[in-house]
Parts: structure tokens; C-alpha cells; sequence
């Protein structure tokens, strides 16, 4: 994965941006892609993207997927803006649902992982501030801690309960439904 | 915490779980805001410690959304109430929008009333037990409001009503009310030319009326009062007559829906 930055590739290097994952992988994106990132996106607009971007919270494996998410989102915002121009409304809607619906499954796809990596991801898309992978993140918990009770739902994430039993008991005062 | 033993050069293999109490803050609200207000009192809100402190934060309690929940239609009222009031609470007075069914009573609209100055929206539904003077502590001390529904309440209603929330409410932009069936409805009576009230809500773009006795001539004062309104919908209201004078009144209506004249029969 590590590029060497050979002559061909320079043309495109000023587009490019070199992201460095906390085990030192590098990673070349272009800038749209990058930009997905807020976080990123600033450092850019301050000039402090020479010589990579140094990611120290973000392993290789998860950048990755990042950067997949990344890539995809990048290229279907693309699409939309240059099909804007060149169709008819009819074709453009068309084109326009069909971005939408295999957006759609790609983020479904993408969101078929373990309940680590499902954590990493958000940590990642909260750090780098990327607004459509931490909903679609998010939305993934929320859906399965719906309608569970408070330790069903220790017991799926593996959380112990910190509270102190007075804590625990103001808790209780508060919200007696739930232990009704 | 571990002690000792490192000897052993462990290539580092992550850990295969995660310690879901260390999710940031930001992601646990992003979380909690795609929950509403009774997954959050009653499950996630209660895991541990971290989970309880991003449940408290006040943004999200912002809108307080308890017409939907199927756990609305099981529970008992006065632990919805209480439930609600932990809600209004934890807004810390950002409290914008709520929405509440038949367990809301006067005493919780006071409470309501008494904490949340910025409301904006209101919606209620089959609240049989709210009142007049519960429904005016509450539209008195909300002078934002822009959106209110009011949805088979059968005790809240009359013409001074109307007038006190056009007068409390100067913003108010969009109104609906259903009245049960005219066979069913007990206090009819009492309704006498209520409608009136409403030519006073003076900024009204959208006014939609359901089983309502309303007349043609309540309907023209209120088209006179409301100068900005753009949006009419009209059902099930048998005493309206949709003639030529009533169409011509309503001219410059965008959005237009008069009681049919096959619905009356």
C-alpha cells in the first residue's frame, strides 16, 4: 500500500493527499475524497497537508475502510453535480435514483462488520468528522438497541454497569418505569 | 491494570471487544437523537454512567416526541406523565417541540409551561382529560409557537380560547384541529361559533379543520382575519356549503380543500 510517489504520479499530486494510519501505513486520496473528512478538509485549507497527513487515532485496517466510504461518497457527489448539467430533468432523476439506491447498498454492505470494527469506525468518523459515516454509524446502534432494556443491552456491548448504588438509586427515582 | 508478566513479547493483538462506555460523547448523542424519549428513559439512557451522562444532554430533549412510541399505547398514564416530565427536565428549558397522547393532563402542561419558554410546536392527541385552563396555562406562556395541532381533545375548545391563543401566540403559523364526529360529540353546545376565535391568529398560513361546525360565515371572518393564509383544508365540516361566494372568498388560497358536495349527503 505504501506509495513511492514515482515521476508519472506527481502530475496528480497536487490533487493528491498522503494520509498516514497510526502503524505508519501511507494512503493517496484525492483531495475530494479527503475533504469528505472536515477535520481534514481544514488542515487542507490551513496548508498543513505537506508531507502527509499524520492520523495517530486511525489503525491501517480501519483507514481503509475510511477511505472505501470515502471514495464511494466522493464519486456519487461527483456524478450527481455532472449530471446536473448535461441530462434532461426525466434522465436526470433517473440517473439521480440510481445513485441514490446503490448508495444505499453499498452503505448497507459496508455496514456488515463486527461490533469492534462497527466501534473503530465510529471513533474514526467522529475524529475526522465525517458527517454521513457517523450517522450511518450511529443509526446501526440505535437500531439495535431499540426496545431493549437497560441490561440486555450491557449484555450486547459487553458494558459493565459503573453506576454507584447511589447512583443507581437517584436513578431509580428518577425513572422508576423502568424498573417497574 | 495488568501487573507484571510482560516478559513475553505479545505481538499486539488488538482486544476483540470494545468498551462501548468509551464511545465519545458526540457519537453516543448521534446515538440517543435517532432514539426518541422513550428509548432513552427506559433503556439506553440507564446502561452505565457515560451512556446516563450523553442521555442528559439538553440538545436532546430539543423535541419530545411521545404521540409515537408504541410503549405509549401500553403504559400507564401517570408513568408516561412522569416520564415526560423527566423529558421537559433534562431540556433544561430548550424544550421546542412535544408531542403528547392521552396521558398529557393539565398538571403536565403546567409543568410544561412553567419550565420551557421556547416552544414551537405542540401537537396533541386524544388528551381527554386537558382543559381549557390547563391547554391556557400553557399557550400563555409560549410565545413562540408556531405549530399547533389539536387532535380529538374533547375539553379544549370556545371561542375566547381561540382568541387568547391568537393574542398569547403572535407567531403562530399553522393550526389543525380535529373535533370527534358531530354524532359523538357531547359538548356541542358549547362550540357555538367557536371558529370565530381563530380570525385573531392574525399570522396563520395553514389552517386545517376536521369535523368542525363551522360556518360559511365563520369561514369568511376567518379569511378576512387572516390575511397570510395559503393553505385551507376543510373535512368532514356539513355545515360549510362550498357555493360560488365561497370560492370566490377563497381566491387567493394556494392550497385549497372544501368539504365535497356528495360529503354532505
Amino acid at each position: 500500500m505504501a506509495s513511492a510517489g514515482s515521476g508519472d504520479e506527481k502530475a496528480a499530486a497536487a490533487a493528491m493527499i498522503t494520509l498516514i494510519s497510526s502503524d505508519n501505513e501511507k494512503f493517496e486520496v484525492t483531495e475530494a475524497t479527503a475533504t469528505l473528512s472536515q477535520t481534514i478538509r481544514h488542515m487542507i485549507e490551513d496548508g498543513c497537508t505537506d508531507g502527509g497527513v499524520p492520523l495517530p487515532n486511525v489503525t491501517s485496517k480501519i483507514l481503509a475502510r475510511v477511505i472505501e466510504y470515502c471514495k464511494k461518497h466522493a464519486t456519487a457527489a461527483a456524478g450527481e453535480e455532472g449530471s446536473s448539467s448535461s441530462f434532461s430533468d426525466a434522465a436526470f432523476l433517473e440517473v439521480d435514483r440510481a445513485f441514490l439506491e446503490e448508495l444505499e447498498e453499498f452503505d448497507d454492505a459496508f455496514l456488515e462488520v463486527d461490533r469492534a470494527t462497527l466501534f473503530d469506525l465510529i471513533l474514526a468518523a467522529n475524529y475526522l468528522d465525517i458527517k454521513g459515516l457517523l450517522n450511518l454509524t450511529c443509526q446501526k446502534v440505535a437500531d439495535s438497541v431499540k426496545g431493549k432494556t437497560p441490561e440486555q443491552i450491557r449484555e450486547m456491548y459487553n458494558i459493565v454497569n459503573d453506576l454507584t448504588p447511589e447512583e443507581e438509586a437517584e436513578i431509580r427515582r428518577e425513572t422508576q418505569w423502568a424498573f417497574e | 491494570m495488568e501487573s507484571g508478566a510482560s516478559s513475553l513479547p505479545e505481538p499486539a493483538a488488538p482486544p476483540a471487544g470494545r468498551d462501548w462506555s468509551e464511545l465519545p460523547l458526540d457519537a453516543l448523542v448521534q446515538v440517543f437523537a435517532r432514539l426518541g424519549p422513550v428509548e432513552i428513559l427506559m433503556g439506553s439512557g440507564l446502561v452505565c454512567r457515560s451512556w446516563l451522562q450523553a442521555a442528559q444532554e439538553p440538545e436532546l430533549w430539543r423535541a419530545v416526541d411521545m404521540a409515537e412510541h408504541k410503549v405509549v399505547e401500553e403504559m400507564k398514564e401517570d408513568v408516561l406523565c412522569k416520564m415526560a416530565k423527566v423529558a421537559v427536565e433534562r431540556s433544561k428549558g430548550n424544550l421546542e417541540v412535544f408531542l403528547g397522547k392521552y396521558f398529557v393532563t393539565d398538571e403536565l402542561l403546567k409543568y410544561i409551561a412553567d419550565r420551557s419558554p421556547s416552544v414551537k410546536i405542540l401537537s396533541l392527541i386524544s388528551c381527554q382529560e386537558v382543559s381549557n385552563k390547563g391547554f391556557t396555562e400553557l399557550i400563555t406562556k409560549s410565545p413562540l409557537l408556531e405549530d399547533l395541532s389539536l387532535e380529538l381533545c374533547p375539553k379544549i375548545g370556545c371561542r375566547n380560547m381561540y382568541e387568547a391563543t391568537g393574542k398569547a401566540c403572535p407567531q403562530l403559523k399553522r393550526f389543525s384541529l380535529r373535533r370527534e364526529c358531530f354524532r359523538f360529540s357531547l359538548n356541542y353546545s358549547r362550540r357555538v361559533a367557536e371558529t370565530l376565535g381563530i380570525a385573531v391568529m392574525r399570522e396563520l398560513r395553514s389552517l386545517t379543520l376536521v369535523s368542525s361546525n363551522i360556518t360559511n360565515d365563520e369561514l369568511g371572518a376567518i379569511l378576512d382575519g387572516c390575511p397570510r393564509l395559503e393553505t385551507l383544508c376543510l373535512r368532514d365540516c356539513y355545515k360549510v356549503i362550498a357555493d360560488g361566494a365561497l370560492r370566490a372568498k377563497c381566491a387567493r388560497i394556494k392550497t385549497l380543500t372544501l368539504p365535497d358536495d356528495y360529503e354532505r349527503q
